[in-house]
């Protein structure tokens, strides 16, 4: 038999060992025991350095020659100084930070680009687009056959209708009418034989020496306006139909006051959608999108699959979302449907990006409370009873007094969440991926789902290892937990539910001894309990990566 | 309601209280709590103890600035002795006179110091002590530090060594320690 090595030993017994090492060490040192007794005798050398620590170091080293001062007086000190820097280094800072800090200048470039954009936008980008969608609307006419068509003009004192390239009316007041609003638009060298056409809009607007445009995106529409000091007509708006941009309104106003609309009559012989056919792409609809709701992405509509949703999930565990944010996944016929409710909408975007990229996924969130997978703690608080409160006394007197205890109980009940956290994501894989699903992916798809599988129980190892470290002090000496890890399953899923019950028990019974919550055992069991509890934790965290391995073979 | 879910909700709301404190009470506390342990480390240093103090308290500033800009410290008290550590030997080395010498065997053996000790008990300390004293420096600050509960890599951390070296050099110590016992 190969004995252990010290440096195994001190690992060992400091937690410091790798897990596949620790369950070698572990059996090994049922087997063998000389190397338990060499294991005692490192227990005595370490309880011997505690000693000089506790004994020598802290009795014998000088005190400090002054009492402590406030210590919240120097953070005010502190504070004071890192508000007011000098002169001279508030100058230096200024030349050395962009030189020290590119990652902090780039996004402060990067908002005043954004800035500039936004002025861009207000000021110049409407003309733009404005000239650019008339120029499709023209387009999009031009392709369309020509033809005639009616339309309603309405003044302040008149409604008639004409059809557009006729100058006479059916009855001779209208066609003076007409006249007298052909001669307004004549002077506003505007195009009456057509008036309600991107055409001559674009003409008219393209001889204005001084103008200002606004693009309006409606539900069914777009309406370009543009005002004007020059000429005789100071402002005119057009509507244009989506996604064909035919006109179907139009509305000028001229410097002495008069208005004139003009609507398209529906000619019920053209059947609607022919506009549609033709070539003109409606781009600006793509690129002026009409707020579609900002956080839904949707893809096309193919039946997502198993490998899709184990996708889906890696890559919200790169953003750490499979860690207790309220997500929920679904799969359906047609989609991945990831919802969330109650999501800070920092972190909703963080998520979008994590997984927008994933075909056939869509995310929801709501905002309404969030439905919290994990269960729900109750509201009742329960003050500690009195046998509760000894036997936190009776702990905190075995570890070295109240101070220690309260030290103990903050970093125990810090790394409680946590650990639950990976417990849960760890049972979600187990949900999602029965054995007949994993059956269903590919190598590298398994490959994928083992390595989210084993960053989880790496993190639990640690996890485990560092509450087991910290409760090391509770334990009285030569008695070590119960470590047999009767996990009967023999396979990871099944696995994953005795894990999940244990790492159930272990955060239970941290939230009675250090929480204070009530319990149903009696109280001077528990420090045990724990930390036999906690031993078969670490113990079935080695058999459930055990039987996780097995998925790779 | 079951004893599960309250003890869930009470942990709950130890935390939060906890995450309520202000950040100066949380340097505050932290500071009540370690500081006699950072002064005493930085004795073993060589530091003299007015420079000692002076310096603990430096380490918690630094602590309470780098807190205040947001970074994110994953074991305070490890961070708390790898800049005592690398304060320590700073001050040290512009120190223009020999390393502060606490002369600890007088005071073990002064027996006012240490009224109920019996000489077999002081002769085990002194053994022991000794043999600490002759521990190599670097196998003596991993010991230390460990005394502190750092773990191996936040030791390296602190040290500038790496994780197997503290282990190696945790090993030697403890086996010297364990032979110069017999």
């Amino acid at each position: 038999m190969r004995h252990l090595e010290d440096e195994q030993l001190l690992r060992y017994a400091d937690g410091e060992l790798p897990a596949r090492g620790v369950g070698q060490v572990r059996s090994h040192l049922e087997a063998c025991w000389q190397c338990r007794a060499q294991l005692e005798e490192l227990h005595e050398t370490v309880t011997q350095c505690v000693g000089y620590r506790k004994n020598v170091l802290q009795r014998h080293l000088p005190p400090p020659p002054a009492p402590w001062t406030d210590i919240y007086q120097r953070f005010a000190e502190v504070d004071a100084t890192l508000a007011r820097p000098s002169l001279l280094q508030r100058a230096v800072n200024a030349l050395r930070w962009p030189v020290e800090n590119p990652r902090r200048w780039v996004p402060i470039a990067a908002a005043l680009m954004i800035i500039w954009g936004l002025f861009y936008r207000v000021r110049l980008m409407p003309s733009v687009q404005a000239a650019e969608l008339l120029r499709k609307a023209v387009v999009a006419a031009d392709a369309r056959p020509v033809k005639q068509h009616r339309i309603e003009i309405r003044t302040r004192g008149h409604r008639l209708t004409r059809t557009t390239g006729q100058k006479l009316a059916s009855n001779p007041a209208d066609t003076q009418t007409l006249q007298s609003l052909q001669a307004l638009f004549t002077a506003a060298n505007y195009d009456w034989n057509d008036p309600l056409s991107a055409k001559s809009y674009q003409a008219w607007r393209s001889q204005l020496n001084d103008k200002k445009d606004e693009v309006v995106q409606e539900q069914d529409s777009i309406r370009v306006r543009t005002d004007t000091a020059s000429g005789e007509m100071k402002d005119a708006s057009l509507t244009l139909k989506k996604p064909d941009l035919q006109p179907v309104q139009g509305r000028f106003e001229f410097r002495d006051g008069e208005w004139v609309e003009i609507t398209a009559i529906a000619d019920e012989s053209a059947p609607s959608t022919e506009a549609a056919a033709v070539g003109a792409t409606p781009e600006p609809h793509a690129t002026l999108p009409s707020s579609p709701a900002p956080n839904t992405i949707t893809a096309p509509s193919v039946a997502p699959t198993i490998a899709d949703e184990l996708h889906v999930i890696a890559a919200l565990h790169q953003v750490g979302a499979d860690l207790g944010d309220p997500l929920e996944i679904q799969r359906t016929a047609s989609e991945i449907l990831v919802s969330g409710t109650g999501i800070a909408p920092a972190r909703q975007q963080e998520i979008q990006e994590a997984i927008g990229s994933q075909p056939r996924v869509s995310v929801r969130f709501s905002n309404s409370a969030p439905d919290t997978v994990r269960p729900q703690r109750s509201t009742a608080e329960a003050p500690a009873g009195a046998d509760l409160r000894q036997m936190q006394s009776r702990v905190a007197e075995q570890i070295g007094g109240r101070a220690n205890f309260e030290q103990l109980a903050t970093e125990v009940l810090d790394l409680s969440e946590p650990m639950m956290s990976r417990v849960y994501a760890l049972r979600r894989l187990a949900e999602r991926f029965p054995a007949d699903a994993v059956e269903q992916l590919a190598a590298p798809d398994r490959q994928l789902l083992r390595q989210l599988q084993r960053e989880h129980i790496a993190a639990l190892r640690q996890q485990t290892a560092e509450l087991d470290r910290l409760l090391k002090p509770m334990r009285a000496r030569g008695s070590g937990g119960n470590t047999s890890a009767a996990i009967s399953a023999t396979t990871w899923q099944p696995a994953t539910e005795e894990l999940f019950q244990s790492a159930r028990r272990v955060e239970k019974l941290l939230a009675v001894i250090f929480g204070a919550a009530p319990s149903d055992s009696a109280d001077d069991q528990l420090p045990g309990q724990l930390l036999s509890s906690l031993a078969q934790l670490r113990a079935k965290v080695d058999v459930y990566e055990r039987l996780s391995t097995k998925m790779e073979r | 309601m079951s004893s599960f879910s309250l003890g869930k909700e009470l942990s709950g709301i130890l935390q939060k209280d906890r995450a309520t404190m202000t950040l100066q009470d949380q340097v505050a506390q932290l500071f009540q709590e370690a500081r006699d342990d950072v002064y005493r480390y930085l004795l073993s240093l060589g530091l003299f103890p007015p420079q000692a103090q002076e310096a603990t308290q430096e380490v918690f500033l630094r602590l309470y600035v780098t807190l205040k800009k947001g970074e994110d410290i994953q074991s305070h008290r490890a961070w708390i002795f790898r800049v005592a550590h690398n304060l320590g030997l700073k001050l040290r080395a512009k120190q223009n006179q020999a390393p502060f010498d606490p002369e600890l065997e007088l005071r073990m053996v002064a027996p006012e110091m240490n009224p109920e000790q019996t000489a077999l008990d002081r002769e085990q300390k002194l053994r022991f002590h000794q043999a600490i004293q002759r521990l190599s420096e670097q196998q003596r600050r991993c010991l230390f530090l460990r005394l502190e509960g750092l773990r191996y890599p936040e030791i390296g951390a602190a040290l500038g060594i790496s994780t197997s070296a503290v282990g190696e050099f945790l090993r030697r110590a403890v086996n010297r320690l364990k032979k110069d016992e017999l």
